[in-house]
C-alpha cells in the first residue's frame, strides 16, 4: 500500500479517464446535446502537459471522440505541469489555451459548459440522484471513469504496474446487467480499456447486478466485498485477473476518491 | 457410468444467516472461509454456514450434507469427531486447560514431534500457521543478522504484513521492504539471487511443493531440494519449510524428510491436531538458543487441551500410516474423477500431491468451465472448492469415493450438455 500519489499518473488519469468520458457523456447526457450544437466546425482540443504524452479530443456537432482525424480546428491547452493539468481539471486553475478567436469561443461556450457537465455527473448533488435517469448516467459515467483509469494505474502507478504484473493475458470484462460489457485487455503486463462493444469471451468477469450498485461501490458508497456477499456483485472465470484488477481500482480510489 | 440423479440443494437458511452476520461482521464470513475469496463460485451455488460434522461429511444449516474434500481447510485429517482424539481432550479438559503455568503435556508433545519429525531438535507452540511461520523468519533473522527473505512466486505464508505484497491494503512498503522472491523449481535463480545479495539473505522460505491456487501445483524437480539444501548452506541461509498445509499428510517424518532433506526450521500446523487449536515450529539444535532468546507469546499457546488433542493425533496418525493411506485413497479418486471427465470428452487435471490434490478442467482458459462443475458437484453433495487444493482425511471409505465419483459424473454431464 502506497500511501501518496503521483501527480504524473493523476495527470494521465484525468485526461484518459476523466475527461475522457466527455465522449459517453456526450451520447447518453441530454444535456449535452444542446452544448455541442454550439459546434460550428470540429475542433480538436489538445491538452500538452510536460512529462506526459499529449492527448486529443476532437468534438463536432454529433459527439466527442478520442484523438484526430485531420483537417480540424485546434486549440491547444498548455499546461506547466502534471499538478497543473490536475488542478485544471479540479477547477482551481487555469490553462494556457492557445487558439484563435473560434477556439476561444469554443472552449467558454463548449468546453467549459461540457466539463461543467461532466462534473456535474461525475459529483452528483443527493439531489441530482433522486432521478433515476440522472442516476443511470452518473453510474455509467463513473464506471467508464474507473475503468479507464485503471488502465492508466495499471501501466503508470508503482503499485498498479505490480498488480498488472499478475494479470495473464486476456481479456476482463466488467459486467453491469445484461447490457453493459466493458473491457480491459491485458497483454504483457499491460492493461487497456476497450469502450467497443465486446467482440469474444472474457477470460475473466467481473459483473454488477446493475448501474446503481456499480455507481454505489466505484463512487465508494457501498463496499465490493459486501456487495459479493450479498449477491449484487459476482466474479467468475480465471479470478486472478479480478483479483488484480480489483486491487488497482483501490488504487483508483486513491487518485480520484475525494 | 449409470448414476441417479441428484436434486441440487437450495440453502435458504444459510442465506438468512448471512444476512445476520454481514449486519455485525465486516464481510459476513471474513477471510478464505467467505464467499469473497475466489473458493467458491458463483456464491449461490455454495452454502455459507455449516450446522455438524462427522466423519468425513458435513451438514450446512438446510441439513444438505457433503462429502467434504476441504477438511476445514486442512484440519480434519482423522475425521470429524475422531473418537479417540476427542477422547484424550475430553480427559485433558477434566483435568485443566488454560492455566497460569503450563500443564507437562506440553512437553510431552514436544518430545512426541522430536521423536517423529526427522530434523526436529525441539519444539515451540503457537496457535495458527502464520504465527509459526513469523517466529521462522524473527529465528532465521535473529541468527544470521541478516534482513532478507527469498520466497518462491506465489507464495502463501500467511496474512502477517510480511508475507503480504505492496498492493494490499495495510501494508507498508517498509513491511515487505526485504522480500526477495524467485520462481520455484529454479535453482539457477536462487542461486544467482543469493549471489547478488551474498551476506544479507537470513532465510529462504518455501512450502515442500508449489501448490499455489489457480494453477497446477508442482512437485519438486529431481535434485531441486538437495539443490536448495546446498545452496542455503553455502550462503550461510536458513532453510525455511512452511508444512503448514501439507504436514502429517505426506509424511510424518516431515514434508523435508519426504523430499530427501532437512530443513533448519519446519512450520506445523492444520493437521497437527485433528482440528484442536494448534500450532508449533519445530527445528535444529544450532537455532534452539536463537528462539529461545525472541519474544513472542499468546494468550492461548500453551493450552493443554490441544496438546493432548494433537499427541492422539499424531498417534493415529503413526498406526494407520495415513500417508500412505491418503496416497492410496487419493491416487484411486483423482484417476477416477479425471476418467469420468473423460467419458464426457472434458479434460481434467490432477496435480501436487495425491492427499492434497488440485483439480482443474483444462478445457478453457477462463477456469468458468471448471467453476461450473465444481458448482455441480457442490450441489449434489460433494465438497469442491473452485480454486484451492484438496485435502483427505483417514475416515474416507472407498464407498465415498464410489459416490464423490457418480456425483463428479453426472456434474460433468452437466456442463458437457453446455
Amino acid at each position: 500500500m502506497l500511501t501518496e500519489t503521483d501527480p504524473a499518473v493523476l495527470a494521465r488519469v484525468n485526461m484518459h479517464a476523466v475527461l475522457g468520458a466527455l465522449t459517453v457523456l456526450a451520447e447518453r447526457a441530454p444535456e449535452a446535446a444542446p452544448l455541442l450544437a454550439r459546434v460550428d466546425r470540429p475542433t480538436v482540443l489538445r491538452l500538452r502537459v510536460p512529462g506526459v504524452p499529449a492527448h486529443s479530443l476532437r468534438f463536432c456537432e454529433d459527439g466527442v471522440e478520442a484523438g484526430e482525424r485531420g483537417g480540424e480546428r485546434v486549440v491547444t491547452l498548455m499546461l506547466r505541469s502534471p499538478a497543473h493539468l490536475n488542478a485544471m481539471v479540479d477547477g482551481d486553475a487555469q490553462p494556457f489555451p492557445v487558439a484563435g478567436l473560434g477556439g476561444l469561443r469554443f472552449l467558454t461556450q463548449v468546453f467549459a459548459p461540457l466539463a461543467d457537465l461532466l462534473g456535474r455527473y461525475l459529483k452528483p448533488s443527493e439531489a441530482d440522484l433522486e432521478d433515476p435517469a440522472f442516476r443511470g448516467i452518473s453510474a455509467l459515467l463513473t464506471l467508464h471513469v474507473a475503468i479507464a483509469a485503471v488502465a492508466q494505474v495499471a501501466n503508470e502507478d508503482r503499485s498498479g504496474r505490480l498488480s498488472a504484473s499478475l494479470i495473464p493475458d486476456g481479456q476482463i470484462g466488467v459486467e453491469v446487467g445484461e447490457d453493459i460489457d466493458l473491457r480491459l485487455h491485458a497483454r504483457a503486463s499491460t492493461l487497456t480499456f476497450d469502450a467497443t462493444p465486446a467482440s469474444s469471451p472474457a477470460r475473466a468477469v467481473l459483473a454488477f447486478r446493475d448501474l446503481d450498485v456499480a455507481g454505489d461501490v466505484l463512487a465508494g458508497r457501498a463496499s465490493a466485498l459486501s456487495c459479493i456477499g450479498d449477491g449484487s456483485m459476482a466474479m467468475r472465470g480465471f479470478i486472478p485477473m479480478i483479483d488484480n484488477v480489483s486491487r488497482i481500482l483501490d488504487r483508483v480510489g486513491c487518485y480520484l476518491g475525494d | 457410468m449409470t448414476t441417479t440423479a441428484t436434486t441440487p440443494f437450495t440453502y435458504a437458511k444459510s442465506l438468512e444467516a448471512f444476512d445476520r452476520a454481514r449486519r455485525v461482521i465486516p464481510a459476513g464470513i471474513p477471510g478464505h472461509q467467505g464467499p469473497t475469496e475466489g473458493c467458491y463460485i458463483p456464491r449461490d451455488a455454495f452454502p455459507l454456514f455449516s450446522s455438524r460434522a462427522e466423519g468425513t461429511r458435513f451438514w450446512d444449516l438446510d441439513g444438505n450434507e457433503y462429502l467434504d474434500y476441504m477438511c476445514g481447510y486442512g484440519p480434519n485429517v482423522l475425521g470429524y469427531g475422531d473418537p479417540v482424539v476427542d477422547e484424550a481432550a475430553r480427559r485433558q479438559a477434566a483435568l485443566e486447560d488454560v492455566v497460569t503455568i503450563p500443564s507437562t503435556v506440553m512437553v510431552d508433545l514436544a518430545e512426541l514431534l522430536v521423536d517423529t519429525v526427522a530434523s526436529a531438535d525441539w519444539a515451540f507452540f503457537a496457535k495458527n500457521g502464520g504465527d509459526t511461520t513469523t517466529l521462522a523468519v524473527m529465528t532465521a533473522r535473529a541468527a544470521t543478522m541478516r534482513k532478507k527473505v527469498v520466497f518462491v512466486k506465489g507464495y502463501y505464508h500467511g496474512v502477517a504484513p510480511w508475507t503480504q505484497k505492496l498492493d494490499y491494503p495495510g501494508v507498508l512498503e517498509e513491511d515487505i521492504a526485504h522480500n526477495l522472491s524467485v520462481p520455484w523449481n529454479d535453482l539457477g535463480a536462487l542461486e544467482a539471487l543469493l549471489r547478488e545479495h551474498r551476506g544479507e539473505v537470513a532465510a529462504f522460505i518455501s512450502t515442500p511443493y508449489m501448490h499455489g491456487n489457480f494453477v497446477d501445483n508442482e512437485l519438486p524437480a529431481p535434485g531441486y531440494w538437495e539443490g536448495v539444501r546446498r545452496l542455503c548452506d553455502e550462503h550461510g541461509v536458513v532453510l525455511i519449510m512452511d508444512d503448514v498445509r501439507a504436514g502429517w499428510r505426506l509424511d510424518l517424518a516431515g514434508s523435508d524428510h519426504h523430499y530427501g532433506i532437512e530443513a533448519d526450521l519446519l512450520c506445523f500446523c492444520k493437521a497437527i491436531g485433528n482440528g484442536y487449536n494448534l500450532a508449533a515450529l519445530t527445528g535444529r539444535e544450532s537455532l534452539r538458543e536463537t528462539v529461545a532468546s525472541l519474544t513472542y507469546t499468546g494468550s492461548y499457546w500453551m493450552s493443554a487441551v490441544p496438546f493432548a488433542a494433537s499427541i492422539a493425533t499424531i498417534t493415529r496418525l503413526k498406526e494407520l500410516d495415513a500417508p500412505a493411506m491418503f496416497r492410496s485413497l487419493g491416487t484411486e479418486l483423482t484417476s477416477g474423477l479425471v476418467e469420468a471427465a473423460s467419458g464426457h470428452g472434458l479434460t481434467l487435471v490432477a496435480s501436487g500431491e495425491p492427499a492434497l490434490f488440485y483439480l482443474r478442467l483444462a478445457d478453457d482458459d477462463s477456469l468458468m468451465l471448471h467453476q461450473r462443475w465444481v458448482a455441480e458437484c457442490v450441489r449434489r453433495g460433494v465438497w469442491f472448492t473452485s480454486h484451492h487444493n484438496h485435502f483427505l482425511n483417514a475416515a474416507l471409505t472407498r464407498g465415498d469415493i464410489r459416490r464423490t465419483i457418480e456425483i463428479a459424473d453426472e456434474a460433468f454431464g452437466i456442463v458437457a450438455a453446455g
